[in-house]
């Protein structure tokens, strides 16, 4: 016969999870489980359920080490772990910063690599930009840009970060224009800032266009830019007075200058 | 199968000391926690076990029942 009793529970019960967190952390465990194609799930579980300190310790385990941590982000099953715990450090400024000096400190490494730009995107989306993660994205912004999976990081960004962010990655576009322009991952980036530019069309300055126009060279590489310029922007003075004059120019004269 | 270093059978987890329940997870007739219990005990098993696919499940069960214990103080728990 079975009945139901309510008993009074361990009181201790999640101090006790703190205690195999410690054991787990100092026994040296924790990598073994969180790179296991089944253990990494446990080790999710674990930080979605700890409480806020033993939360940070673990963060303090996972972070200690860049290589070790760009290794779990760039891993099948550890980044899925980084991206947990990135996910639940909402409101825990210890492990957001944490977390987000380490992302930065190992950009170079982990965004061009598919798991580790998923990782990143996912700080974008939950750590604040004011701990670092965005200033790291402007100075790594060509080669984040013109990388495969980076460049996925830059669109992301664009969307998420404020205009501040948005006239940085352009200046990184002006200052390297070529490698955007030659490149079909870094001219993504650019075409994307010129669509944001067309929305925001009546509130800018318009002095990336500007010094777009100033940029071009006449040759067959920049024709998809050049045409996107006079399609959308021709009323903007750069691209009215020097770029269509210098296109008709050519047109009549038959050769590029 | 996973056994602590005081279970030497391991076919008394399923039978005599501990129950399997369901709806309480994988826990000792007298409410002990085994989870914390094992990992305790011998903790490159306790790894071992949750490193498997099985293992795995029921441990993450064990945690998200201990972190609810925590917070209800009470819970129900089926007693033959």
């Amino acid at each position: 016969m079975i009945r139901m009793f309510r008993i009074p529970l361990f009181k201790h019960s999640l101090s006790r999870l703190s205690q195999l967190v410690c054991i787990l952390v100092n026994g040296g465990h924790v990598d073994q489980l969180v790179l296991d194609k089944f253990g990494n799930y446990f080790v999710q579980t674990l930080l979605a359920n700890i409480c806020k300190a033993s939360f940070n310790v673990l963060i303090d385990h996972l972070t200690r080490d860049l290589d070790g941590f760009a290794e779990m982000c760039n891993h099948q099953f550890g980044s899925h772990v980084i991206q947990t715990a990135i996910n639940h450090c909402g409101g825990n400024m210890y492990s957001s910063a944490k977390l987000t000096k380490c992302l930065s400190e190992t950009l170079q490494t982990i965004s061009t690599k598919f798991l580790g730009s998923i990782c990143v995107i996912h700080g974008i989306d939950s750590l604040s930009p004011s701990l670092g993660i965005a200033p790291s994205i402007t100075v790594h912004a060509r080669l984040l840009s013109c990388s495969r999976h980076g460049h996925t990081i830059v669109i992301h960004a664009l969307e998420r970060f404020d205009q501040e962010f948005t006239r940085l990655i352009e200046k990184a576009i002006l200052n390297e224009l070529d490698d955007f322009v030659n490149n079909d991952f870094g001219s993504r980036v650019l075409f994307h800032v010129l669509s944001k530019q067309t929305q925001m069309w009546l509130k800018t300055n318009n002095s990336f266009i500007s010094g777009l126009v100033g940029e071009i060279i006449f040759n067959a590489k920049y024709f998809q830019l050049i045409e996107y310029l006079v399609t959308n922007f021709r009323s903007n003075e750069q691209v009215k007075n020097k770029l269509i004059p210098s296109i008709v120019r050519i047109v009549r004269a038959g050769v590029t200058p | 199968m996973w056994t602590s270093s005081h279970v030497s059978d391991p076919e008394s987890l399923q039978s005599d000391r501990f129950k399997v329940d369901e709806n309480a997870g994988f826990r000792s007739k007298s409410g002990e926690d085994l989870l914390l219990d094992q990992a305790f005990g011998n903790l490159p098993q306790f790894c071992k076990y949750a490193s498997t696919c099985h293992g795995s499940r029921i441990v993450q069960e064990e945690l998200v029942l201990l972190k609810s214990e925590a917070h209800d103080t009470y819970v129900s728990h089926s007693l033959i």
